[in-house]
């Protein structure tokens, strides 16, 4: 077939590339695009969208299209229990504390569904999903209302279930009941302080490092001993003090732009504001540049003429996301991720598909690596031995990048590519079989150590057949798009 | 929840509803006392009548063993250091 010359070249750039296609065969795998906010929630039920600044609970995958599966609840086949019944078809009546409805054989471990119901009466009404056990609720409502959740279900049991609490049951009608697959692996986080952040930066970086900028209020930052510039718009008085007592600055007028270079000690600088202060900008420097409007957090960074970045910010602590186990099937991976590396001071876990480098079976992602002690990145392919394809030191933090890792077991194949360049290679007998089933930790290994200290701008891993550079190619520039790297 | 991030170093005889135990990292300070730190947009611990007691920056910032240490409006890794801490132990990769 002949193909338009135009679109060969939008096909070269990688104009048009949809990452859903890598998973056309259903290759397990996932693909997190941050750039989605449809994707982000602060809980892990998947009611509350993230907004910038917030921690991210549940962070949908796009590899299976997020286009939910069929229904599964069939009105008329419930099994009950303590006087429950279905009438009129399709509604549940729980008349006393301990009755239930049960559907069998509808759910699995490992998936996630969205459940949706209307419940009216009143009492505690207790929803299972696969587990029916007392003590595996999956979600509890206690006033009446129209209820959408995400659950994903346990390791064991298949069964829906909505059942009347045993103490203070709920007594009532439960309707509109819809119990229906969101495919997908989706790492979830539910410890509050261990969720990444989600955040926006300009293309350019951030250089403001105050926050609240548009109306500067009185705030302290950490300060290193290297020369600032300070710079605002307004009739106001910016005064300094502690690691600095340069100034203070005092604004001209409205429209007027001042600004006061100085070098601080390191330590907490605090800056003291009376009047109007806009447009506020500290930054590192004797020049002020272009300004960067600071949200409520530091995690909201725009700038005027720049696109923005939408990602995930771990902290190098204790962050982390994990799904539940996929199961490749396959001795065959590819891993396409868009990062910033804020620090090589220790390694860091961008991500392992097992909680350990001991298991067998396993990908997995550093950066930095501490094999090299250094600026540098580290991928993993093992079947029952270990390949690794380190890079060169060359990549010293704070940098951001597009990485590829390409893991063949049978091949013996680790390739590690940067920004769309070979930067590493091992062909080191990688042993045999597949890779194995596990959960995917992002950001810390099995979730208690190693802590990735950096930014997640696209993250894409595919269990599937070898790929060509016709596709590797439109992938990386598509991260790239995503991270703000430009890859030719 | 704050938008400001809240860094929690907790001794271990103590308990906070923001550190879990099970995945909380150990962090040392310069007598080799440990602490469990959390750090994050965190929501606020509630009192008895279920109002929210907001996290306040410890004074002295230095981590304190017999204490619950916090330190609100800094970057997590920036908080642990000013606070004198450093990580137990890097695991081997």
């Amino acid at each position: 077939m002949t193909m338009p010359l135009v679109l060969l070249n939008r096909r070269r750039r990688g104009g048009g590339f949809n990452p859903a296609t890598l998973f056309a065969l259903n290759e397990p795998g996932v693909w997190y695009d941050p750039s989605d906010l449809t994707t982000m929630f602060t809980d892990t039920a998947g009611t509350t969208p993230a907004t910038v600044g917030t921690g991210v609970a549940l962070l949908l995958d796009k590899s299976k299209g997020l286009v939910l599966g069929p229904e599964l609840v069939i009105a008329g086949q419930w099994s009950f229990s303590t006087g429950a019944t279905e009438s009129p078809l399709g509604t549940l009546n729980l008349p006393a504390s301990g009755a239930s409805a049960q559907q069998a054989n509808r759910v699995a471990s490992g998936r996630t569904y969205r459940v949706d119901f209307t419940a009216t009466g009143s009492g505690t009404l207790n929803v299972h999903i696969g587990d029916t056990a007392a003590g595996a609720v999956d979600f509890s409502v206690n006033t009446s209302g129209t209820y959408s959740r995400l659950i994903a279900c346990d390791a064991i049991g298949t069964a829906i279930q909505f059942r009347s609490a045993g103490t203070s049951g709920f007594v009532g009608t439960v309707s509109n009941i819809s119990v229906r697959e969101l495919p997908g692996f989706h790492a979830t986080q539910s410890t509050p302080a261990s969720r990444p952040t989600f955040a926006r930066i300009p293309a350019s970086g951030r250089r403001n490092i105050l926050v609240g900028t548009a109306t500067l209020a009185t705030q302290t930052r950490v300060v290193t001993a290297a020369q600032h510039t300070l710079s605002f718009r307004g009739t106001g008085t910016v005064t300094l003090t502690g690691a600095s007592t340069s100034g203070p600055l005092v604004g001209t007028g409205a429209n007027d732009i001042v600004s006061l270079t100085f070098t601080p000690t390191a330590g907490n600088l605090t800056l003291t504001v009376s009047g109007t202060v806009n447009d506020a900008q500290l930054e590192l420097g004797a020049v002020r540049t272009a300004y960067q409007l600071v949200g409520a957090t530091t995690f909201d960074v725009t700038e005027a003429g720049q696109p923005d970045l939408w990602h995930l910010s771990f902290d190098g602590i204790d962050d982390f996301l994990v799904t539940p186990t996929i199961t490749p099937g396959i001795d065959k991976a590819q891993v396409f991720a868009g990062v910033r590396k804020v620090s090589d001071a220790v390694s860091g876990m961008l991500l392992e598909h097992s909680s350990g480098s001991s298991n067998s079976g396993i990908i997995a992602v550093n950066a930095p690596s501490a094999v090299s002690a250094g600026a540098n990145y580290r991928w993993v392919s093992r079947g029952t031995s270990t390949a690794e394809a380190v890079s060169a030191n060359s990549f010293a933090a704070p940098i951001t990048n597009v990485l590829t890792g390409i893991g063949d077991i049978a091949g013996d194949n680790a390739t590690l590519r940067v920004n769309g360049t070979q930067a590493a290679q091992s062909t080191a007998d990688q042993g045999t079989g597949n890779f194995l089933a596990y959960p995917l930790y992002i950001g810390r290994r099995g979730g208690t150590s190693l802590p990735f200290n950096g930014h997640l701008y696209s993250l894409i891993v595919r269990f599937g057949p070898n790929l060509t550079s016709d596709t590797i190619g439109p992938t990386e520039r598509w991260v790239a798009n995503k991270t703000g790297v430009v890859i030719p | 929840m704050t938008l400001d991030t809240t860094t929690i170093a907790l001794p271990p005889s103590m308990t906070d509803p923001n550190v879990n135990p099970e995945t909380a990292p150990i962090w040392l300070d310069a007598d080799g006392n440990e602490y469990l730190v959390a750090s994050g947009q965190l929501d606020e611990p509630l009192d008895e009548d279920g109002n929210p007691i907001p996290y306040v920056t410890s004074d002295p910032i230095e981590a304190q063993p017999d204490r619950l240490n916090v330190v609100v409006g800094m970057d997590g890794l920036s908080a642990l250091a000013a606070m004198g801490l450093t990580v137990k132990e890097v695991e081997a990769e």
